[in-house]
């Protein structure tokens, strides 16, 4: 009964009552994600989780390459240099996968000297490659 | 999200707690198993690339005493002595490669000098095999991931 008298109070001729701040629809809509934004943030995020696969793949790749040479446990033979030359400018010794190898050694130069004989030549038929016999003779 | 009507404040249900809930501890899973796929292949590859380099780094130097080397011969803490010619200089030079606290450490004995040639080495070793072939194994750890290589010299 309160209920229905209230309903039925005069209306008052005063200024009107404050009304509520009205939301807006554009601001109502920022309380949650829409979809689109969600599409869009998913697509940004696994295109970047992409770019690190890719980067890890292309890391992964390259190291495979890099540790080809020690993997598995490998065994080398190392030859030293036994030139004079090549030992007095320090150049490093070679390291080789089968043993037998015997250093390089140069047939001509110091301390000794040499007679140099062309016994035959012959050209290949393009005339790219020449391949010469040469004899090298001690001088006394 | 409820609306609110009059003095009301604004507040989730307790189903969309237990949705957003779920989703989220779903969505944390996941990233955590992602993150643990690419640490994982990081490290790893992290630690390839480091024993590889360091042991590079211990060969090459190897390598650079070994091409003029006058004498080699093992220590008696399994390290191993050099007598090598001086490029540029007249007098020979000894060098000793040794390990030291993870580290193989190259001394130049006839000056004085110790430089540390690879860093995460495990283990050097020279020893006789013959009394004209020697045998230095080079070990190398970084972040769990061992690469080891066996060098043979022959002193005739």
């Amino acid at each position: 009964m309160q209920r229905h008298e209230r309903l039925f109070q005069p209306v008052d001729e005063g200024p009107a009552p404050t009304r509520p701040p009205c939301r807006t629809p554009a601001r109502a809509r920022r309380r949650a994600f829409t979809l689109l934004e969600l599409v869009v943030s998913l697509v940004i995020m696994a295109s970047g989780l992409l770019a690190i696969q890719a980067l890890l793949v292309r890391q992964s790749k390259q190291v495979c390459r890099l540790e080809r040479w020690c993997q598995p446990h490998p065994t080398y033979y190392v030859v030293s240099q036994s030139d004079k030359w090549m030992r007095a400018l320090g150049a490093p010794a070679s390291f080789e996968t089968q043993a037998g190898h015997t250093a390089w050694t140069s047939p001509v130069g110091p301390p000794f000297d040499y007679n140099v004989t062309l016994d035959s030549s012959a050209r290949s038929d393009n005339g790219q490659q020449v391949s010469a016999r040469v004899s090298l003779q001690l001088k006394e | 999200m409820r609306k609110t009507t009059g003095q009301r404040p604004a507040g989730f249900t307790l189903l969309e707690l237990l949705v957003v809930s779920v989703l989220m501890i779903g969505l944390t899973m996941m990233t955590a198993q992602m993150w643990r796929h690419f640490s994982a292949g990081a490290a790893d590859i992290a630690g390839r690339t480091v024993a590889a380099q360091e042991l590079r780094l211990a060969l090459e130097s190897l390598s650079d005493d070994l091409g003029s080397v006058v004498w080699a011969t093992p220590t008696m803490t399994d390290g191993l002595r050099i007598c090598r010619k001086d490029p540029g200089g007249q007098a020979d030079v000894i060098v000793e490669y040794s390990l030291s606290s993870r580290r193989l450490v190259r001394n130049n004995l006839s000056v004085g000098v110790g430089v540390p040639i690879a860093d995460n080495v495990s283990g050097f070793v020279a020893s006789d095999v013959t009394s004209s072939v020697l045998r230095i194994t080079v070990c190398v750890t970084a972040k769990n991931v061992t690469r080891e290589a066996t060098l043979f010299w022959s002193r005739t």
